[in-house]
């Protein structure tokens, strides 16, 4: 077996032990939730630290609730399987429900939470290696990114900023569904748009403080006659991270003109990409299979996926127009049910 | 850092346990709780092994601290069985099959149980969401889902004929040890320090300083041991580590043993390795290349070519023009791996010799997951120095092979040199990623063929050659460079043939035999090619290959002998099942149907050293009270070899099962067996099986006919019972026959060997092919390729197997379902590929870097993969197998990715030439509508000459 290194364990039980916990961090701390990502990472010693705070034991952080706003509250601990089978999350926002189940196997699923994927680190297969191989291919801006070294990015060697993606398989569409985290320091909380939590790098692409955690997720009132559709594409039809991934929210009125949409990308860049282009397209028209064809188009050509897992980023760059024709066209089908 | 005490509840029981907080519960519930049916395949969360339920839901246990379970009720399969009686799920899985190697059902089970428990009345596709995150490389997950669904139910009608396994108890309790589940005391660790070079001088290596770290006991080096082996006698390019140059990224430099892991892990770090890099040969084209670096210079090639053969049968000259159609063209067979889910493990353990200080007359014993204990107690002894017979190899539980645990490995040498050089037990077991860079896996095949045709479909001629990316070392190489070739002339006739093939080192792992032993590739090649004519001649690729196929007790152009022959049955009951004629060509827009047949050995007719010994040998004994035990050699990996063997011995002394014991695979006690490879081992090991508890039926008949005053030859050994066929009253009772026959001959003891009869031509390499049996496949895909993603999804696959006769049909139906499992997964996602030399970068340009070192990235198929499979036994009785009986476990894999390219193409109209068909390449052929490599010729010759 792979053994980790020694790491002090933090597990604060209340609120007020988390708030001093949160002032001990350092660079070398790592906020631990279902360890799904962060355990690989150790072993693989791509994280190295000497401190984990671990908030399995918050119950404040393990609860699903609907404020009197209509706003929907999913506690940053809850894991992807509670969400999955959450009564209020599968009543209001079947959606998410969708994403969570398209993320990695049951197992992982039991363990992992939203937290964590929202905070997931960036991937490259440069850089999801044992130390061994990434010595061996010299290492990488990812890696090196402490030490100013002269290290490369092996994907893309012209760049001066690491180009790892990001692979959330929630953070898409929980962008297109307008959503924000509540972020909790010793200095007190605030409340950000979830796509401001996002920075297109690979190394910093999570714009939490040092001493920052998300603690939850909040998903605005529903938008009258507002649709969301989550599609994946992977390897195999479970375990894998996707190739490429598509949220997609979008509101029409009465005479079924969108008014409201929502297009955002997912594994293709270092943080999720909104597709303002082929929003556009949609924007003021109907969803007709001319508009949809135009708007899967549109956003393809504007968006280049990065390399991260090999050659595969012309491929992922069609199934951009694969993945949003099919969302539009979910939703298509799911309006003539309700018709 | 200090240990925290944390209660569990595991299996219903409280445990206190001191834990380090960087400790995972897998670690804890292994080496602390003992409970060592938690698996550890990958360590990463990419496989399923080590999953238990906490709290009921299972969890993956290697990406858990333990620190945080406090409190938590954890059950692993140890805790299943209640009061001595196994859980209905247990039942189940050994009544349907559901496991083979048995490594990845503790945690299958696990996950069943959460889903059925929280889900009683789950549909087939729930139970395989649920079991998609448990990989399984054995069975294909058919049966698994069936024992899911059938808990409580009666068992398959079909399967109330086959015994369950006689080892699948252990197995689904977690009881069964596997080599890493063994621990001594005194035990240390050993970890093995690898090149990140693809080709280098070793300089200089430095260990010093990882001998003062604090928990070292011992480093080795490269010269300590500086002995070549190789599996083949004619191939002996490799030393356990290092000595003066690496020749593949992964490559062993040095080793140490610790006495933890972790003091392993680090000390590596701290030996330092002086390199010169050298230029690298990193595919067939620079292999051939005569101005690069030659990886091994002691070869006669001025380029890397490592072997090439050339072999005319008949004349294809005269094949050709004899012919009205020639057409040629050109495949690729992309490399993969086996990717079983144990990795490799060695545990040795010496001890000196009493008279003697030198440790060359000491004893060694190594327990290692090896499918060759007999060619690793051989090897061993040659490179240690130590006498053979001071050695001893024992195969604990071995969970999966296909060919990557099929001859010595790095580790085993490095276990037992560092258990020499301390004087305490070591132990090394290999990290996923180590597996990858060990893995002796599918060659990469490029290949050419040209076939002549009659009119009416008759092969006049067929011409091969073949280009085979060996790797860095030997291996079996050699072997697959006539296998390449050999068996192009079998299930079709062709009269003439010639082929020639090249295998050549490159700086990456070793290639080496994987299921089906180079017999895939040229099937691959010559299944689509025989489409192509078809289509070229417009008749139906069914009837292309019932026109030529090979017959039974006939003998092909090079000299294999193929006596029993179920071919044109396993065809026609494909063809039947899938209901062929009204499906090809007239299935909707992107649903596509195809056809491929194959042949494959029963064993090979030739031992590794050619010395005309018994290739397997057996010991059976009877109990006075009963029941009798069985000493063989052979090595069950998984495929079910001892319940075979026990089988036999039931089926001949007429008794149960249940009463045969059967100790394999300890080259102390048990005679030699070759092993696991080949699929030699129900042929060979059964035949030597056969005939020793048929000496000792004999016995009991000769006894027992003076009591019953009757003839021997009148008399039946069924149901516990030695009976006259003549007069029923005539029966003596089993023991009372065996103390009849204990009291006139002595102990109950007799030994069975086999060899397998001269076969083969009198050509050079002639003793490449051969097989005293040889089995037949056919399979008919039904796909459906979704033209936006380029996704194939294989709806149906009919696979009818001519394995002689099946003595356990739900073992041999799990061979070919695994078969078609692993076929698909090589067709459609398994990927290996390594990093190019890239210039102008300061570090790692050298490249030859294994991109795919995980089980997240060489995406072997998950139970939402592959589908449910309709497999049909076809029985042509073996005249020389035992009870009839030859192979079932590779040749199955053989002609799937062909029957899938030629579904793709009447689906689509694409013709793939390329292994594996990711979506990423039928999309690319589907825009250009062209074959992916070049469509060399079509000719028509008479309309040419006209």
């Amino acid at each position: 077996m792979i053994r980790l290194p020694e790491f002090e364990l933090l597990s604060p039980t209340t609120w007020d032990g988390l708030m001093r916990t949160l002032t001990l961090t350092n660079g070398n701390t790592k906020i631990l939730a279902g360890g799904t990502d962060l355990i690989v990472n150790l072993k693989q010693g791509t994280s190295t630290l000497s401190r984990v705070i671990w908030l399995g034991k918050l119950n404040e952080l393990r609860r699903v609730f609907m404020a009197s706003d209509g706003s929907m509250h999913i506690g940053a601990m809850c894991t992807l399987s509670e969400i999955a089978t959450s009564t209020i999350v599968q009543k209001r926002c079947r959606v998410l429900v969708d994403a969570v189940l398209s993320i990695a196997g049951p197992a992982v699923r039991n363990r992992a939470t939203i937290g964590g994927n929202l905070c997931l680190d960036t991937r490259c297969y440069y850089y999801n290696q044992s130390g061994f191989w990434r010595d061996a291919v010299g290492g990488c801006l990812k890696q090196h990114s402490e030490d100013n070294s002269s290290a490369i990015c092996h994907i893309a060697p012209g760049w001066a900023r690491c180009s790892a993606v990001f692979c959330s398989d929630t953070a898409p569409i929980l962008i297109a569904l307008e959503a924000s985290v509540k972020l909790v320091s010793s200095d007190g909380e605030r409340t950000i748009l979830l796509r401001d939590l996002y920075r297109d790098d690979g190394v910093h692409h999570i714009a939490l403080k040092a001493d920052e955690i998300l603690a939850e997720v909040i998903l605005p009132p529903p938008r009258k006659n507002g649709v969301g559709v989550h599609h994946k594409i992977r390897a195999r039809q479970s375990i894998d991270f996707p190739l490429a991934n598509v949220g997609v929210s979008l509101a029409q009125d009465a005479s079924r003109i969108c008014s409201d949409v929502r297009i955002v990308v997912g594994a293709i860049q270092s943080a999720p990409i909104e597709a303002h282009s082929a929003e556009k397209v949609l924007r003021g028209n109907k969803l007709t299979s001319e508009h949809i064809e135009l708007a899967a188009n549109e956003a393809a050509s504007s968006l280049t996926p990065l390399p991260h897992i090999g050659d595969t980023a012309g491929y992922r760059k069609k199934m951009i127009t694969v993945l949003i024709r099919n969302a539009l066209n979910e939703i298509v089908r799911k309006e003539a049910s309700y018709a | 850092m200090a240990r925290r005490i944390i209660t569990l509840t595991v299996n219903g029981e409280q445990c206190h346990l001191a834990v380090e907080p960087q400790w995972t519960l897998a670690e804890v519930l292994r080496e602390q709780v003992r409970l060592t049916s938690v698996k550890v395949g990958c360590d990463l969360g990419e496989c399923g092994a080590c999953t238990v339920l906490s709290d009921g839901k299972p969890i993956l246990s290697c990406l858990v601290l333990a620190a945080t379970m406090e409190g938590c009720d954890i059950q692993t399969v140890e805790g299943l069985a209640e009061n001595g009686e196994l859980d209905p799920l247990q039942k189940s899985f050994l009544n349907y099959g559901a496991m083979q190697c048995g490594f990845c059902t503790p945690g299958m089970i696990l996950s069943a149980k959460a889903a059925i428990s929280e889900h009683p009345d789950s549909s087939t596709a729930e139970i395989r969401e649920c079991l998609s995150g448990n990989l399984c490389r054995c069975t294909g997950y058919g049966e698994i889902v069936e024992a899911v669904q059938s808990i409580n139910q009666p068992p398959r009608q079909s399967n109330l004929k086959s015994e369950p396994r006689i080892d699948g108890v252990a197995q689904v309790t977690g009881t069964a040890k596997y080599t890493d589940d063994f621990t001594l005391p005194r035990m240390l660790y050993g970890k093995i320090l690898r090149s990140p070079h693809a080709h280098a001088r070793i300089l200089s290596i430095d260990t010093t300083r990882a001998e003062k770290l604090p928990g070292v006991i011992t480093v080795m080096t490269g010269k300590e041991l500086p002995f070549k082996y190789g599996i083949l006698p004619s191939s002996q390019d490799e030393s356990p580590l290092c000595i003066d140059k690496v020749r593949f990224v992964g490559d062993g430099v040095a080793a140490v043993a610790a006495i933890d892991e972790f003091t392993a892990q680090e000390a590596l770090k701290l030996i330092s390795v002086r390199y010169e890099l050298l230029p690298p040969v990193l595919s067939i084209s620079d292999a051939l290349r005569t101005d690069l670096p030659k990886i091994h210079p002691e070869t006669k090639y001025e380029n890397n070519v490592a072997k090439h053969v050339e072999l005319e049968f008949g004349s294809v000259d005269e094949g050709f023009s004899a012919a009205d159609y020639v057409r040629e063209d050109e495949f690729f067979y992309g490399p993969s791996t086996h990717a079983m889910i144990e990795p490799h493990a060695a545990l040795a353990s010496f001890e000196p010799s009493q008279n003697s200080s030198s440790f060359k007359d000491g004893y060694l014993t190594l327990w290692t997951s090896t499918q060759t204990p007999h060619y690793v107690r051989r090897t061993l002894a040659k490179v240690l120095q130590m006498r053979t017979s001071h050695v001893r190899v024992i195969k604990p539980y071995l969970g999966g092979g296909f060919g990557g645990k099929s001859e010595p490995f790095a580790l085993e040498f490095c276990a037992s040199w560092l258990s020499i050089k301390s004087g305490r037990p070591v132990k090394i077991t290999y990290t996923r990623e180590e597996v990858f860079y060990s893995h002796r896996g599918r060659h990469a095949t490029k290949m050419w063929l040209k076939t002549g045709m009659k009119k009416d479909g008759t092969i006049t001629a067929v011409k091969y050659k073949a280009w085979l990316d060996g790797g860095a070392y030997g291996s079996y190489g050699v072997v697959t460079s006539y296998y390449t070739g050999q068996f192009l002339t079998m299930p079709y006739k062709v009269p003439q043939f010639k082929f020639e093939s090249w295998r050549v080192y490159t700086n990456k792992p070793p290639s080496g035999p994987k299921r089906g032993h180079g017999a895939p590739q040229p099937r691959f090649a010559f299944e689509v090619h025989l489409d192509r004519i078809a289509t070229e001649l417009g008749m139906d690729p069914a009837e292309i290959r019932l026109k030529n196929l090979v017959e039974s007790n006939s003998m092909t152009v090079n000299s294999l002998r193929i006596t029993s022959c179920g071919i044109r049955d396993c065809i026609e009951k494909v063809l039947e099942a899938s209901g062929w004629p009204e499906k090809r060509g007239k299935l909707p827009a992107g649903q596509g149907i195809g056809l491929a047949a194959s042949a494959y050995i029963s064993g090979a007719g030739k031992e590794i050293y050619w010395e005309g010994l018994p290739h397997s040998g057996a010991i059976v004994t009877i109990d006075r009270f009963g029941g009798a035990t069985v000493l063989t050699g052979s090595a069950d990996i998984g495929q079910g070899s001892k319940t075979v063997i026990a089988s036999l011995v039931a089926e001949t002394l007429g008794i149960s099962i249940s009463d045969i014991r059967v100790c394999e695979a300890d080259t102390d006690l048990t005679p030699v067996d070759l092993g696991s490879y080949s699929s030699r081992v129900t042929f060979m090991a059964g035949n030597a099986v056969l005939r020793a508890a048929e000496e000792l039926r004999q016995k009991m008949f000769e006894a027992a006919a003076g009591t019953l005053k009757t003839h021997i030859s009148d008399l039946r050994a069924v149901r516990g019972e030695i009976v006259s066929r003549v007069n029923s009253t005539k029966r003596l009772m089993f023991t009372d026959a065996v103390r009849l026959a204990e009291a006139r001959f002595g102990t109950l003891c007799a030994t069975g060997w086999y060899a397998p009869p001269k076969l083969g031509g009198t050509y050079k390499g002639a003793g490449a092919g051969p097989s005293p049996s040889y089995s037949f496949t056919a399979h008919v895909v039904m796909l459906e390729v979704d033209q936006e993603t380029g996704n194939v999804k294989i709806n149906n696959v009919w696979s009818a197997h001519d394995c002689g006769k099946a003595l356990n049909k739900m073992m041999v139906e799990g061979q070919i379902k695994g078969c078609v499992a692993m076929g698909i997964g090589e067709a459609l996602s398994e990927v290996l590929s390594y990093t190019r030399r890239t210039p102008g970068y300061q570090a790692g340009s050298h490249g030859g870097l294994s991109r795919a070192t995980s089980l997240l990235n060489y995406t072997i198929p998950t139970a939402v993969d592959v589908p449910p499979l309709d497999v049909f036994i076809v029985e042509s009785i073996d005249p020389e197998g035992p009870l009839g009986a030859k192979e079932a476990g590779e040749g199955p894999l053989l002609s799937v990715p062909p029957a899938i390219a030629n579904a793709i193409y009447d689906a689509v109209g694409v013709r793939l030439s390329s292994i594996p068909f990711t979506p990423d390449k039928i999309l690319k052929a589907l825009k250009s509508k062209q074959p992916l490599a070049s469509l060399v010729e079509v000719r028509r010759k008479k309309e040419t000459a006209a």
